[in-house]
């Protein structure tokens, strides 16, 4: 499906297509970092890019464009779980995916399940606040500053939160690590009280 | 980005794109997202251009992409990572914008406070009813505690017009405060007791104050600004106006609450757990007056206060 074009590109077009090209990549994984498959992933990306392309003429400037994609970004992946009526179409989803985690012999599969998926199983039982944020330090790498900025809080606010969200996620790896068959379907009661 | 600390290190070692990449900027999926995006094809998803305005203000953003180092952590199959992923994903929509009604009403009161206490922007109305059929309005912009402020009158026929007095301030940036009739380098120093506390603190800190378990009840839900808001009233017992009565005055200021004792009553609607609106009565307004109103909204907003030019 490529795009041929015989007229010359108009120039908000061509700078449209610059900063899908600088911005793509970080986008699609911020997007499968918060999605079930790849394709969804891809959805996500090309949503965020076509509100950028309808909002092109009134994109910030400079960094912020990259924080504006961000944002856009984890509200059409929110209201995307909102519209697909959520629970029963992910509690089914939920029961397509486990049987993919059954133990297999291969003995790398046992490593990797030793050392990753109960980590893993204990960030799903955190809070979706306690969640993202760790998500957006430990795998989009924000600076505490831009997750400050995309979640509209101080950046004071946000080195509280995280310490707090990483204190409940050592306790949930702890629990966790003594109920190893949990598959985090289930949120964990909070030692902290609320979140915020 | 993992503070040194081991448990983020092990954690990012699990990000899903180490194993599954994005797609090549040469391939057909690369084209397809970007064709997409151009030609408006619908997706699966909801526009979100409804939602809560997005803040673009950016300092340095560091690069989320993997690092070697990053990468070498990562020396196993991955299939079994993938699908623990896409559960944690599948888990994360469970519960996103699940509102808790476990909540008493004074707390989540208090959680809303709290939030709101957190802003760093938002965007405010005030509208006080003149007790003649008419309404003060002032409408602002924050950004943390400096402000920009708009004032205008809506006169018992529903026409509105601006009304500035001339000392009055209409943007306060640090410690400094302009007039409708100063320049950009004209701003005067104002102290901080002498100017509004910031909105947010404001609020969240009157909120804090007022409620307790036993003087909230529940009123209902009702729009505010097109969501759908919690309606509380707070009655103000003798515990509650002395601690209002301790606050520090620029932080009742805006709200009217300078004098607590003389409150008839104070309601405030939160929704998505953040203060969208307070309202407060006194004793001393005429019947049926709407007393002072201050509604907030577009919280995270990209906002920058400036001086006037």
């Amino acid at each position: 499906m490529m795009i041929h074009r015989s007229a010359p590109v108009p120039p908000d077009e061509q700078r449209f297509r610059i900063l899908f090209h600088e911005h793509f990549a970080d986008l699609w994984q911020f997007a499968r970092r918060r999605s079930g498959s790849a394709h969804e992933a891809d959805d996500v990306t090309a949503e965020t890019f076509g509100v950028a392309w309808r909002r092109r003429a009134a994109l910030p400037a400079g960094n912020g464009v990259r924080l504006w994609l961000f944002g856009t970004a984890r509200l059409i992946i929110a209201n995307q779980r909102r519209s697909n009526g959520r629970r029963e179409h992910l509690r089914r989803r939920i029961e397509m995916v486990a049987p993919t985690l059954a133990p297999t012999p291969d003995p790398a599969d046992v490593i990797s399940d030793r050392n990753g998926a109960p980590l893993l199983a204990a960030l799903a039982t955190l809070d979706d606040d306690d969640r993202d944020l760790l998500m957006m330090r430990a795998w989009d790498g924000f600076a505490v500053t831009d997750i400050a900025s995309l979640l509209g809080v101080t950046p004071n606010a946000v080195s509280v939160r995280l310490s707090k969200a990483r204190t409940r996620l050592a306790s949930a790896l702890h629990q966790t690590d003594f109920a190893p068959s949990r598959t985090g379907s289930k949120r964990s009661s909070n030692p902290e009280g609320d979140a915020s | 980005m993992t503070d040194g600390d081991p448990l983020i290190e092990r954690l990012s070692a699990l990000d899903p794109v180490l194993v599954d990449r994005a797609p090549e900027p040469s391939s057909t999926r690369h084209a397809g997202i970007l064709e997409r995006a151009i030609q408006r094809t619908p997706t699966t998803t909801d526009r979100p251009d409804h939602g809560p305005p997005i803040p673009p203000r950016s300092t340095d953003p560091d690069d989320g992409a993997p690092t070697g180092d990053r990468r070498r952590l990562i020396r196993r199959p991955v299939f079994l990572l993938g699908a623990a992923a896409a559960i944690l994903a599948i888990v994360a929509g469970a519960v996103v914008f699940e509102p808790d009604r476990s909540l008493s009403p004074a707390a989540a009161l208090s959680q809303a406070a709290e939030n709101t206490d957190e802003a760093l922007t938002l965007r405010s109305e005030y509208v006080r009813d003149d007790g003649n059929g008419g309404f003060r309005v002032i409408r602002s912009e924050h950004r943390g505690g400096d402000i920009r402020r708009t004032f205008s009158v809506i006169k018992p026929d529903g026409t509105e017009r601006t009304d500035y007095e001339d000392e009055e301030f209409i943007v306060y940036i640090g410690n400094k405060g302009w007039t409708i009739n100063d320049g950009p380098e004209e701003g005067t120093i104002v102290k901080p007791e002498e100017r509004n506390a910031p909105y947010a603190e404001s609020s969240a800190a009157i909120v804090e104050a007022a409620v307790t378990e036993s003087t909230v009840t529940e009123i209902g839900v009702e729009d505010v600004r097109g969501l759908e808001a919690t309606h509380y009233r707070i009655r103000l017992d003798d515990a509650a106006i002395s601690r209002l009565g301790a606050l520090r005055p620029n932080q009742l200021s805006a709200f009217e609450l300078e004098s607590p004792g003389t409150v008839l009553s104070l309601d405030v609607w939160i929704a998505d757990s953040y203060i969208r609106r307070l309202r407060v009565t006194h004793n001393y307004e005429a019947p049926g007056s709407s007393g002072t109103t201050v509604e907030f909204y577009d919280f995270g907003a990209d906002i920058t206060i400036t001086p006037p030019t």
